[in-house]
């Protein structure tokens, strides 16, 4: 499998906020990523150091350039959705996809249509006359129908109602993902792209805080439903969390014996949001 | 298309003050010619009584009736040239200023086209697309004027009227083309200032690019109690600049005036007379202007590059 991209200890301040503080990860060639982190953990800016959009110390290659001093060669290797309400707003439809289509040597302009024709969308429209939802399908429709190897994703979700977001992500699985191309997402809302991801990587204050593919969560992480007279065994075994849930306590674990849980009580696989608050908490404490 | 054609493209779609201001500069001037030809009763000339009109008509030559009608087509295109000084510098302080305000920016920058360019389509559209249309639009107003001032004028049947003279459209061509390509020159720095501070204001580009020449202008005259620098951005942002240093307008009659009493008639042969391109392409000024143009234009290029936009 081919390394997309490779980020090694990078750094970036903004006046008093270190945004990125030695942040390190490898994306391979046709995974799906999360990065997840809380607000203010370094995600937009990773993503903008990946994109070439802003400068970082450390080292950063992205399809074996330099993202930053190589943008050029990497915009048609490479498109982004930054956010959903960033198309411009004067623009028509067809417009926008003419300019694309102009522009892009690997947009497939068949394939744009294709996808527009099962929307309400009307080429004659601009876009500030379509709904939030329309203005993410048409922009989606755009970076679909480019043969990219890199799909960026920040946030392209925030705002939609929850049928514009599973369609979203309905589209994004089933009309583009294939062996060839890889996807890094980041989003507030976890429990949606759960199913699609192929790999977690937790980002917390400018560090990588966990790099993992999702296969790999049920060996290594367990949730416990304790069994009322195992509490303090079960903390005994180390959990990285513990919290009440209807009167009963839930310790999520890391590597730890799947034997030894399994007689103290119910043990599920975690969710990435059960995984993501113990992670995180751990890293505070 | 290429690549920098659709860019250019993309412009004309978005700011449609390109074409939409000449056009209603046209609709007046032509609503106007129709008014003062068919809707007002006749055209008087102050100060001078019938007997006298009657006078001058006889010394008319069908030279004089040519240098008339060449200052008459200078007035037509004259408000073209004064309205693309307004509308390329709006659009090219809106320009780059606009495509961060509504957050498009990372839509275009998703796009492989390279801030070179994306600025570049920018300064082409101001600097040459709309002074060519309103040239262009100059020129429709200037034949349709005419065709209804020989409209009106048929039924007087004057012998020296010749309103379609090539010589009389040929030479005004020249003067437009150059007029057109000196005022090119001339404001390239600038379009290029506006395009910069465009790129790198943080609120209000208008004000941050007025700011500084004030300034300067200022400390200036704090310090030295002169207004040099004033005298230089004056004289670049107004016309008179360029007129001066394009066009002999002080020359013989009033340059492009008209000396018209009862005894004495005076018209410029042709407008091309009043013509210096020898000095103008010649001047160090109008060459060091353009280079200060080039050079905040690539500093509009790096500022788009490397602005990195708050999280």
């Amino acid at each position: 499998m081919a390394t997309l991209i490779d980020a090694q200890g990078l750094r970036k301040r903004y006046g008093d906020i270190q945004a990125l503080d030695g942040a390190s990860f490898r994306v391979e060639t046709g995974r799906i990523v999360g990065l997840i982190g809380p607000n203010g953990a370094g995600k937009t800016t990773a993503l903008k150091a990946v994109l070439g959009l802003a400068r970082c110390e450390g080292s950063l290659k992205v399809l074996g350039l330099d993202p930053y001093r190589d943008r050029d060669q990497l915009t048609e290797q490479v498109s982004f959705i930054a956010d959903v309400a960033v198309l411009p707003r004067w623009l028509r439809v067809e417009q926008a996809v003419d300019f694309v289509a102009g522009v892009h040597p690997r947009f497939r302009r068949e394939r744009c249509e294709a996808f527009l024709e099962r929307t309400a969308i009307r080429r004659g429209s601009r876009i500030r006359e379509l709904s939030k939802g329309m203005i993410t399908q048409l922009h989606l429709a755009l970076v679909m129908a480019i043969d990219a190897r890199l799909l960026v994703l920040d946030e392209p979700t925030l705002g939609l109602d929850i049928l514009s977001r599973k369609q979203f992500y309905d589209s994004l699985l089933s009309d583009y993902m294939d062996a060839e191309r890889t996807i890094l997402v980041t989003t507030h809302q976890v429990e949606e792209v759960e199913n699609i991801l192929t790999d977690l990587l937790f980002i917390d204050r400018g560090r990588i805080v966990l790099d993992l593919p999702m296969d790999d969560i049920p060996a290594r992480y367990a949730q416990l439903l304790a069994a009322p007279g195992q509490v303090e065994a079960a903390r005994a075994l180390k959990p990285l969390s513990e919290r009440q849930l209807l009167g009963r306590n839930v310790f999520l674990y890391e590597d730890a014996d799947p034997a030894a849980l399994a007689a103290l009580g119910e043990v599920r696989q975690p969710s990435i949001a059960d995984l993501f608050v113990a992670k995180l908490r751990g890293a505070a404490a | 298309m290429n690549k920098f054609q659709w860019l250019v493209r993309r412009e004309l779609w978005e700011a449609r003050a390109v074409w939409v201001a000449p056009a209603i500069c046209a609709a007046i001037l032509v609503g106007g010619t129709l008014l003062a030809a068919f809707g007002m009763g006749t055209v008087s000339v102050d100060g001078l009584g019938p007997e006298q009109l009657t006078r001058l008509h006889e010394q008319m030559t069908a030279e004089h009736v040519e240098g008339i009608a060449a200052v008459a087509l200078g007035g037509i295109a004259f408000p073209f040239y004064i309205l693309v000084l307004f509308t390329q510098f709006f659009y090219a302080i809106d320009s780059l200023y606009g495509e961060r305000r509504d957050r498009a920016i990372l839509f275009w920058k998703s796009l492989p086209v390279s801030d070179a360019e994306t600025v570049l389509s920018k300064l082409w559209v101001a600097a040459v697309v709309m002074p060519v249309v309103a040239a262009a639009a100059a020129l429709a107003t200037q034949l349709v004027v005419f065709a209804i001032a020989a409209a009106k004028l048929a039924p007087l049947d004057l012998p020296q009227l010749h309103l379609w003279a090539p010589s009389l459209w040929g030479n005004t061509l020249l003067v437009m083309g150059y007029g057109l390509i000196a005022g090119m020159l001339w404001y390239l720095p600038l379009v290029g200032w506006a395009l910069l501070v465009s790129a790198w204001a943080p609120r209000s580009p208008l004000m941050y690019a007025s700011l500084p020449p004030l300034a300067v202008g200022l400390a200036e005259y704090i310090v030295f109690h002169s207004h040099h620098a004033l005298a230089v951005v004056g004289e670049r942002v107004g016309n008179l600049g360029l007129l001066g240093h394009a066009f002999a307008s002080h020359a013989k009659g009033g340059g492009f005036g008209i000396v018209m009493t009862a005894e004495h008639l005076e018209v410029p042969r042709s407008l091309v007379e009043t013509m210096r391109p020898a000095a103008f392409f010649g001047s160090a000024e109008v060459w060091i202007g353009v280079a200060v143009g080039a050079a905040f234009v690539a500093a509009a290029i790096w500022v788009r590059r490397s602005r990195d936009e708050a999280a």
